[in-house]
């Protein structure tokens, strides 16, 4: 039988289907009878959810100048 | 211009245009430091990047599109800043799984027994939407993430943010999955956490506590 704890350590892995049967099942069960960690799962899972809708943080601007500055400063100097 | 074929974005790195490096400078930057500084540290990433891009673009016309462009480059990113590390005679700097900040972490949310010792609350959001709403949230879900452990950060951003898969991750962090795994699951469990006290809060304020 899975303890909350041994349970919220495996809630990631199951929300990403990343589980044996096995373990599967004992998730299962703990979740049928266990109120707070189903709480916890759709609340991880919501949590995943969003950052998979988040952008990524565009690097600063200054920065991608400076990078694309090198890399066309690289090219110049490769054809000739 | 936004580049949504990637052969297009491709031929066009070739040509070298200056449009095509921006979009990939842009779209790639952020997650290639982040690969940068989980394996070889936060002093030398930038060089590492700036190194790696180098080596991106010489390799390009040798790309055999067996993965997409992003998952090449990652990779090319770790193979630099591994032999950045050797050349400076540094071990990879992988992070030790069992870290004491993790461990005292999760003692905070559950008692000796299993149990919790504070149950999550109540949200009131109840869908991605209704968060991406609420602007401050986000603030408070991107500066988590940027305050987390560099091999945290790599594996979150990889995974959630850029859609990455496990397999992918692994391959290019040099991590097993059960190491994926556990590091993927901290940093997951921080954000909600970072939600849960935002949520908990704002309970405690509506019931004028």
């Amino acid at each position: 039988m899975l303890n909350c704890k041994e349970f919220s350590q495996l809630a990631s892995a199951h929300i990403d289907g990343d589980l044996s049967i096995y373990m599967r099942m004992k998730i299962r069960t703990h979740m049928f009878m266990c109120h707070d960690c189903r709480k916890f799962v759709n609340q991880l899972r919501l949590s995943i959810r969003t950052l998979n809708r988040l952008k990524s943080v565009e690097p600063k601007e200054s920065d991608v100048e400076k990078q694309v500055k090198i890399l066309m400063e690289y090219e110049k100097n490769k054809t000739v | 211009m936004d580049y949504e074929d990637e052969e297009v974005l491709i031929n066009d790195l070739l040509a070298g245009k200056e449009l095509a490096y921006r979009h990939v400078v842009k779209t790639n930057q952020n997650s290639m430091l982040y690969v940068a500084r989980s394996i070889a540290g936060t002093s030398i990433a930038e060089e590492v990047v700036q190194d790696a891009w180098i080596s991106i673009i010489k390799a390009l016309p040798k790309f055999e599109r067996r993965s997409s462009l992003k998952t090449w480059s990652l990779r090319i990113v770790r193979n630099t800043a591994i032999t950045r590390l050797q050349k400076e005679s540094r071990s990879v700097a992988v992070g030790d799984i069992n870290d004491l900040e993790a461990v005292s972490h999760s003692m905070d949310k559950f008692q000796a027994n299993g149990n919790w010792s504070s149950p999550p609350s109540h949200w009131d959001i109840a869908s991605p939407e209704a968060l991406l709403a609420n602007n401050e949230l986000i603030t408070i879900i991107y500066s988590t993430i940027k305050r987390l452990p560099p091999n945290q950060q790599a594996i979150i951003s990889l995974s959630d943010l850029e859609a990455i898969s496990m397999d992918d991750i692994c391959n290019i962090l040099d991590i097993s999955n059960s190491n994926a795994r556990v590091l993927l699951h901290r940093a997951r469990t921080k954000v909600w956490q970072a939600i849960e006290n935002y949520e908990g809060s704002e309970n405690v304020e509506l019931q004028g506590i």
